[in-house]
This record gives structure tokens, sequence and C-alpha cells, in this order.
């Protein structure tokens, strides 16, 4: 599609181009448009390749907006000797405020749901031709194992020009609104006059435009009269989480926590209250220094530290966290064991499982888990250096150090209890 | 962007974080007697079922059909791009109004914004998203903008602090103990009115600091600071903004009804006026 353009939707206005929007039905015949002309051949078989070839050329030829030669040569290629051998179509010309429908030996032709009547006339003569005023909303043509164009598997893109493999088409017709002019951009105008030239540019060669289909869906919110089944109960009264900080998830989303055990480990309890690692020199939450003769307590391990994501979001640490961009994935997120911290970019830079956050006792290590592009760790801020980590057992973390995984980072740091 | 859904925009009126307003010329298909259109343009990229949350979450706000929320009209969704429509308010909002309003007014707004979210809560809704620039401006009235549907567009994703495109200054409306993976709920829709009262009252916020472009800094700055009101309130003032943003959400105001009643008292105190 090199040099096209994509022109926004714009009002037809009885524009000489108007087969509106063009939806092809996936399938292993030729759907060809040109300067409002559509022809669908649902099936191609290998022996009738040279007269599609002709039909296309035919219909390709057209050049002036109300010009109908093509339909009288289509119809002659068919009455000639070549009669069984022209597989069925359907031509649709878009002729103002009218589509003449020309069909031979074709499949159904529904007109916002209703079958066209495409019965042979008293002079059967192969070929059928039918005027549709184009007041309706849809039309389709579907030739046999013509695949869908909405739900699951669909291929919902738009034909602007050009021919493509298919099986048949869905043409939607946007209703005529009041407001086409004053909705009018610039680039809509640029459309409007190049369908309303008589002549349409020589393209020298054969283009074909596609573009996506955006799904539009709406929602009205006028309110609806009180209703058992959506009944909310007022919010409660007072803070939910008045056992203690809720384990490692994002606040909100209602997920269910690990239903793991606690872990509990060997502790000193300092004077200010706070159960801490027996290791350390220091109280990490009041600064005293840890009297290390103070008795062990065997208690429920409190969080960690917390993690702060280059997004602004914070886990608490109580579990084992799998981060990458499907940390799902992995079997320790499976089994419960681990949660998952979702981290990703437009450019995949961290893997689907690209590292780990391990807790054993009072440690905290990082371990890379294959990652494409490594983990590195930063203990002196942005700047680095950053040292890459490795796979198991990894690297210890203390707070303030920094981990880069891809373009994503994340920052450990103490927890505090409120 | 032109438009979307079949409104068309006249013009850009304002863009946050989580998307762009425009006012715009509503479709045919809505009927509407009155007034001229809001669209808010989300900038997450929105999924289906996200859109099905999300159109779920305006209508239960739609469906209370209170003189204190914002009028909406539709919600839709075009290809990635989620959208709402909403009557337009000319006053514009507390962060940006189109004309002067002053220390009075900015109060009573807050105050009738409080009672908003109450009327949310009560009706088992949380806001999620109370700040200066969702409390619209109308005459004789303020209006509570739609609530926060962000975090329900982006599939699996949770924003409670910024998300990518975050500004490092949105976060001071969020509850640190919410951060921290505490559920949304009264307190945190009273966090938030209680520093959109201090902005009010003040004209800043209780963070000054937090100007750091980087949102890991300064979420780390945010959840180890503790904030102060400005010493250039009077005590009463104080003490009703220390309270709804105690560090402990249980120590906070019950109700966001009981917070707008502190909140008239003061403002019955400022004008002089007597009583309390």
């Amino acid at each position: 599609m090199a040099g096209s353009t994509i022109h926004p939707y714009s009002q037809p206005s009885g524009a000489p181009d108007a087969l509106g929007r063009v939806e092809v039905h996936p399938g292993s015949g030729l759907v060809l448009r040109r300067h409002g002309v559509l022809l669908v051949v649902p099936v191609v078989e290998a022996s009738a390749q040279d007269l599609v070839a002709t039909m296309v050329d035919i219909c390709a030829d057209r050049r002036e907006t109300d010009d109908r030669r093509h339909v009288r040569r289509l119809a002659r290629l068919v009455t000639e000797d070549h009669a069984h051998r022209v597989p069925p179509f359907v031509c649709l010309t878009a002729l103002g405020d009218h589509l003449l429908v020309m069909a031979h030996d074709a499949p159904p032709v529904l007109v916002d749901g209703q079958e066209l009547d495409l019965s042979p006339g008293p002079e059967s003569s192969g070929w059928v031709e039918r005027p549709v005023a184009a007041t309706f909303t849809s039309l389709s043509v579907r030739g046999p194992g013509a695949g869908r164009v909405e739900g699951p598997g669909a291929f919902s893109l738009d034909l602007l020009d050009g021919g493509v493999p298919g099986a048949g088409v869905t043409l939607h017709l946007p209703r005529a609104t009041s407001e086409g002019a004053s909705g009018t951009t610039p680039a809509d105008r640029e459309l409007t006059e190049h369908s309303g030239s008589q002549r349409a540019p020589d393209t020298g060669k054969a283009r074909t435009v596609l573009r996506a289909t955006p799904h539009t869906r709406i929602v009205g919110l006028a309110p609806r009269p009180p209703d058992q089944s959506r009944r909310r109960p007022p919010l409660p009264i007072g803070s939910p989480d008045r056992a203690g900080p809720s384990p490692t998830q994002p606040a909100g989303d209602g997920a269910s926590p690990v239903t793991a055990a606690p872990v509990h480990v060997s502790g000193i309890t300092c004077r200010c209250g706070e159960f801490t690692n027996p290791d350390l020199r220091e109280c990490p939450s009041c600064g005293a220094p840890l009297d290390s003769s103070r008795p062990r307590q065997t208690r429920a391990r409190p969080p960690l530290g917390i993690l702060i994501t280059d997004d602004g979001r914070v886990f608490t640490l109580t579990d084992d966290v799998v981060v990458g961009r499907e940390p799902g994935q992995a079997p320790e997120v499976r089994a419960a064991r681990a949660r998952p911290l979702v981290l990703r970019d437009t450019e995949q830079s961290t893997s689907r499982v690209h590292a780990e956050i391990r807790l054993s006792g009072w440690e905290v290590d990082v371990v890379d888990r294959g990652s494409a592009n490594g983990t590195f760790v930063s203990r002196s801020g942005a700047a680095g250096p950053w040292l890459p980590v490795p796979p198991g057992p990894g690297t210890a973390l203390t707070p303030g150090d920094r981990l880069r995984l891809g373009k994503r980072e994340l920052l450990f740091d103490r927890y505090r209890a409120l | 962007m032109n438009g979307i859904g079949g409104y068309v925009f006249v013009r850009e009126i304002g863009r946050g974080v989580h998307g762009r307003v425009f006012l715009a010329a509503p479709p045919p298909r809505l009927d509407v007697t009155a007034g001229e259109i809001a669209v808010k343009v989300f900038s997450a990229d929105a999924a289906e079922e996200g859109f099905d949350a999300m159109a779920e979450r305006l209508h239960a706000f739609a469906d209370l059909a209170s003189p204190r929320l914002v009028h909406l009209h539709e919600a839709g969704l075009e290809g990635r791009n989620a959208f709402c429509s909403m009557r337009f308010e000319p006053s514009g909002s507390l962060a940006s109004p189109t004309r002067e309003v002053g220390r009075p007014e900015r109060l009573e707004a807050v105050g009738r914004a409080a009672r908003a979210v109450h009327e949310l809560h009560e009706a088992g809704i949380v806001h999620r998203g109370v700040r200066p620039a969702n409390i619209l401006l109308a005459p004789g009235a303020a209006l509570l903008a739609e609530p926060a549907v962000a975090q329900l567009l982006s599939r699996g994703e949770h924003l409670t602090g910024l998300g990518t495109r975050g500004d490092a200054r949105d976060l001071e409306f969020v509850d640190p103990a919410l951060m921290r993976g505490g559920v949304a709920g009264r307190p945190s829709d009273i966090w938030a009115l209680g520093v959109t009262l201090h902005i009010a009252m003040t004209g800043f916020g209780l963070y000054p600091a937090l100007t750091s472009a980087d949102p890991m800094v300064a979420a780390r700055m945010f959840l180890r600071s503790r904030p102060e009101p400005d010493a250039e309130l009077s005590p009463r003032e104080r003490a009703v903004v220390s309270r709804a943003i105690h560090p402990d959400p249980s120590e906070r105001y019950p109700t966001a009804a009981a917070l707008a009643d502190d909140i008239d008292g003061v403002a019955r105190v400022r004008t002089g006026a007597s009583g309390a």
C-alpha cells in the first residue's frame, strides 16, 4: 500500500462511488472494487482463471460514472459460448441513487436481511439484472465457504479499492445526515472531490487499499428503573483493612490473595515494637542499635519491603513475586506460591517471565529467569553502574536498589507500616 | 482528533492524565434538547471487556440521577478508544475555572462535592477520582464529575498510582493506604477530598516537593512523608484537613457527609456568619 492515503469516513451524498463500506468475507474467490463497481466471484477455479482475468479487466476499465458498458460486456461473456465456464458472480454498480445488481448463477444476495429476487425472467439468458434503491443499510453476497466479518475469527477490513481474495462482501451504507456539511474536515472534502471527478485517475497498475474498520459500540446512560440485581449496599464505614497490610497485590482489584500459609521466622523485637531480622545492627524502623542478646521469637514474617514500579504501582512484599509481561504463565504463580507483577511496554522489552523476587527468611533476592534482555541492579541510583543479575541464587537486594528489566524499572524500598 | 462515535468535536477543552475532553456536537441519535455536550476520550488502550465494566460503572453513577452529579449521556467504544459524553458545564472546574472564583465559593464547591461523594458511597460506589478537575462549577451549584474508570479499561493492569503516562503531581490524590495494597472505599475518597479541600483553601497541595518527573522516586517520597496542612490556615481549617488525611484510614471522618458538615462549618466562620 505504498503511497496510498487513508481517508477518514465521510458522509456520502449520492457521490458516484457510493458503495459505502465494503467488508470482504474471506474465501478463495476474488473480490474487486474499482470506481463504484464491485465484482464478487466467490469461487475461482484454475480452469476459469482466464475468464476471471477478462472479467477483472472489464470491470477495472470503467471510467465514466454512469457507464454501464462493463455490464454489457460481462453479459456478452455469459451469453457467448463461455456461458457454462463463466463462474458464478455478482457485479454491483453504484449509479447515484441506486445500485445495479447483475448476477450469474449467483449465491443469494441479501438486502437488509431479505433475499433479493434474482429469478430469471422469461428470456433466460444466463444472467439477471436488478436495480436496488440505495436506501438499504446493508447488502450482502456470500458464496459457499465465505468466512464471517463479525465475531471471533472475523476479518473486518474495508476494501476501498483493488482486488483481494474473498468469497463474499457485505456493504454498509451509512445513513446520510443533515450535518454532512458542518462536519467536514479538509480530509473529508478531499475524498468527496476525488470521487466527484468524472474521470478516475489513471493509476497505471493495480493498487489495493484496505483499512481496519473500527468497531463501534454505544451505551446510552439514561437512568434505569431500580432493579434488585443491580442493588448495591452502602459502602462499609471505616477502614476495611484493620488487620494490617494486605498481602502482595495491587490495590482495589479484588484479586484473591495467595492462599499459602504465612511464613514464620525467628527474629528479635526492638524496643520500639518492630519485629525484625536478628542479624541487623540497627532497627530499620527506629534506628536504635539492635540488642542481639534480646530473646528470639518466632512469629509471622512482616512484609520485607515494597516494590515501586516506574508507573507508580506499589507492591508490598509478603510473598515471592514473578515479574514479566505475562507472569501468570509461571508455574509458581499458577500454583499460587508467587504473585504476578505485570510489566510490559509496546516494544516487548520485558520477557513473559522475566525475573523473580524471592523471599527466604529475612532476605530478599532478585533472580533472572532467563530473560531476553537481562535483569540489572543498581545500588547507586538511576545512573548506575548497572550490574547483571544472574539466574538462581540471584542477587540480594537492599532498600534503595533499582532493578532494570528491559526498558522498565522497579525500585525496592523498605516497608513502612502506617 | 475530529470526532468519535458520531460526535463531531468543536474544540478541545481539557487534557489530563486520563484523557482529553472536547466540546462536541451530538449525533442525531441523541435527543438532546438543551445544552452543549462534552466528550471525554480516555487515553487508556481499551479492550472490550474493560469497556463493559466501564459502561456499567458509569451507568450506576448515572442511575442516581442526582442534581449533585454531572449529567451523563452515553458511553462508547470506537476501536480501542473509550469515551463518555456528558452535559457541558461552561464554568469549568475548580482546577480550571472559566471565571473568577473566590475562596468562599471554592469552599462551598468542595463541600457540595463531599455531599455528592457521600451520595455515591451510600449507593455503594467509590469515586476514586476526586480532585479539583473533577468538581465542575455551575450557577449556584457544584457538580461532581464522572468516577474514575481508567483502571477498568486496561485489561489485567492496575493503576493504583499513576499509569505510564502519569504525572507525579497526581499522586497526592491517591490515599497512601491504597497504594500499599488497601482497598478503595470511603476513607480513600475522603483522603482525596481532604487534599482537594487544602488546594481550594490555599491554592496548593500537601506535597510541594513532589515535582520529580520520575514516578518511582515520587512514589517513594510520597510514601515516606507525612503531610502537614499549611500553617497559614486557621486551627479549625487545619483540623478538618488533618482529619481527612489521617495516615490511619480508620481515624478519618467516617463519612463524606461528616466532612461536608465540617467544611460548611469552616465556610460559615470565614464569612463571619453567625452560629457554629
